[in-house]
């Protein structure tokens, strides 16, 4: 068994221009933790991932290390943060697209795959190496349901 | 050859410690090679050739300014994490009401606070983030409150013996107290900041107009919750005060500031690990030694090493002539000279290198101008000029490279030359500032 017949095959992906409004959506919808960015080719460009939309949302120098400990003093703030989501919506994910996650590759053993997930804590891409295109989308979900047999 | 009798092959001591000074200093210059190793290895050089023994490079090390150093640095490591910076900041907001003029000043009044009393790189780490989380909140630009926070710190830091180390190593090696620093300086720091945030002001903070719902916004901020320990806070409080209750009565109790400060760092140690379990109290322990900044600290004894070598071999009681002839000798002249040679290069290089050189250079002219006491125009002069020179340009302290790179990061760039451009002549102001206090108080 390899990660191609594990990975979901069908994966929903975004193009550069399209905006975060529409990755935001597909996230909520989905409840999908990355969403991979392809090129029209449909090679591999980069995720955008729902840390990145929370990340968004923040003010950008709480997102960096630990320099801020915390936000508690901006009190109750859900209309500033709705509005912040109106902000950021209209821009396009291409350029926040990181491609600093580490990739599967189609014919990988499970094991393999399992390690980098308890190491990375995310869904990953499964990208073919002489392409460079996305082949697929693989989870944790997906690795534990071949193990134990059950549907994904 | 004698291993410790004298310098190699009977070269000139002179000749062979100048030597190695310069390639230490031009090495540390290039960047290339991290300057604690460079200076650990000028120090090295130094003993291996001959132009030190061991027990002179001993004695050349200033074992209080190191203290007095890791006490602080130990002291700040536990402190900062009770939020204190933090809640200062935010209060800063509350209290401008969200006017980003008053916001500019404000900020600027607690950089310059905390670094007087603690130090700049610090507390320009731990200031600039929230700054930046306020101002996003405000939507006001973030660079003329990053930019001002650069000179405050630098300015504020000048105030004391504690403030930038420079201080420290002066305040030390010439036996000037925490007292005589803030005497001597902190009245030309106050008239050199309040014309900062005069210059700020009008520069950027009467241009920038908060959208009132952002700051009503900034006016619902609870500076209490930024408080993320208050037990740590009282600890940190309680004894952040002693050892500067200690500094001012150091004199009459015949301690060095570096004991203090040391002593201070044991008790809030003391404090913070004591209700832990045995393990977790090491754990602590060495978390918080490992935010002491060792390169700085061996930077500094490899460079006590190598200066006390030019000291040895003479170059410097050499150079010290070459100025005294130059200035004539002349008190004014020579005070005025100090100043603004340690300006301009301290905004150029690293100040550190240069002020450990320049001690024994004024301490060489102390029969010219009547023995130690009619040094002390001399040390002011020197002082200001290197922590001053330092907001010159980006590169000219570490706060300046801190800040930098925090903006950077968060989306906010800071250049090199648009910032000379205005923290250049900012600088020179200080300084003339600066040149017409030390004229009216010590050279009239």
């Amino acid at each position: 068994m390899t990660v191609s017949t594990i990975m979901n095959a069908k994966p929903a992906t975004l193009r550069a221009d399209d905006s975060v409004s529409k990755a935001a959506d597909i996230l909520q919808e989905k409840r999908y933790l990355i969403l991979p960015v392809v090129d029209g080719e449909g090679r591999y460009a980069g995720v955008f991932d729902v840390w990145d939309l929370l990340g968004l949302l923040l003010p950008k120098a709480a997102t960096l290390d630990d320099l801020v400990p915390n936000l508690s003093f901006l009190g109750d703030d859900l209309p500033a943060l709705q509005q912040r989501m109106k902000d950021i919506g209209s821009q396009p994910v291409g350029p926040l697209a990181r491609p600093d996650l580490p990739l599967l590759r189609p014919d990988m053993s499970p094991v393999e795959a399992l390690l980098l997930f308890y190491r990375h804590r995310s869904t990953l891409p499964v990208v073919d190496e002489a392409s460079g295109k996305l082949v697929g989308v693989m989870s944790y979900w997906d690795a534990l349901a071949a193990i134990s047999g059950r549907k994904a | 050859m004698e291993p410790h009798g004298g310098v190699w092959f009977g070269w000139d001591p002179f000749w062979v410690s100048t030597l190695i000074l310069i390639i230490t200093y031009t090495v540390i210059i290039s960047e290339r090679v991290n300057r604690a190793i460079v200076a650990l290895l000028g120090a090295a050089a130094m003993i291996l050739v001959g132009a030190l023994n061991q027990e002179q490079a001993v004695e050349g090390v200033d074992f209080n300014t190191l203290a007095l150093l890791v006490g602080m640095m130990i002291l700040v490591a536990i402190a900062k994490r009770s939020g204190m910076f933090q809640y200062l900041a935010v209060w800063a907001a509350r209290v401008s009401r969200g006017q980003p003029w008053a916001l500019l000043a404000l900020l600027s009044v607690v950089t310059a606070v905390m670094s007087a009393l603690l130090d700049n790189v610090t507390t320009v780490l731990l200031i600039a983030p929230v700054t930046l989380v306020i101002t996003d909140q405000l939507k006001v630009p973030p660079y003329p409150f990053l930019f001002t926070e650069i000179l405050a710190s630098n300015i504020g830091g000048t105030a004391t013996l504690i403030g930038d180390p420079p201080n420290i190593i002066i305040g030390s090696a010439a036996n000037l107290s925490f007292n005589d620093f803030v005497i001597n300086l902190a009245p030309v720091v106050f008239v050199v900041l309040l014309l900062q945030l005069l210059i700020n002001h009008l520069i950027w903070g009467r241009q920038m107009r908060g959208d009132p719902a952002a700051r009503e916004r900034v006016m619902a901020f609870n500076a209490k919750e930024a408080i993320s320990d208050w037990t740590l806070l009282y600890k940190s409080l309680f004894v952040i005060g002693l050892v500067i209750v200690g500094f001012i009565f150091a004199r009459f109790i015949g301690l060095e500031a570096g004991t203090i400060a040391l002593a201070g760092a044991a008790l809030l140690l003391l404090l913070d690990c004591f209700p832990r379990e045995r393990e977790a109290q090491t754990h602590r322990f060495n978390e918080m030694f490992g935010e002491v900044e060792w390169v700085t600290i061996f930077f500094f004894v490899g460079l006590f090493i190598v200066v006390a070598g030019v000291e040895h071999g003479g170059l410097l009681e050499w150079f010290a002539d070459g100025v005294l002839k130059a200035t004539g000798g002349e008190l004014a002249t020579t005070a005025i000279a100090i100043l603004w040679a340690s300006a301009i290069l301290s905004a150029i290089i690293d100040n550190i290198p240069f002020v450990a050189t320049m001690i024994p250079v004024i301490k060489n002219m102390a029969p010219t101008f009547g023995g130690q006491e009619g040094l002390l125009p001399l040390w002011w002069a020197l002082s200001l000029g290197a922590c001053l020179g330092g907001n010159g340009t980006l590169i000219g302290a570490s706060a300046n490279l801190t800040v930098a790179g925090i903006a950077d990061r968060a989306g906010v760039p800071f250049r090199f030359m648009t910032f000379l451009k205005l923290a250049f002549p900012m600088m020179l102001m200080s300084i003339i500032v600066s040149t017409i206090y030390m004229y009216l108080r010590y050279l009239m």
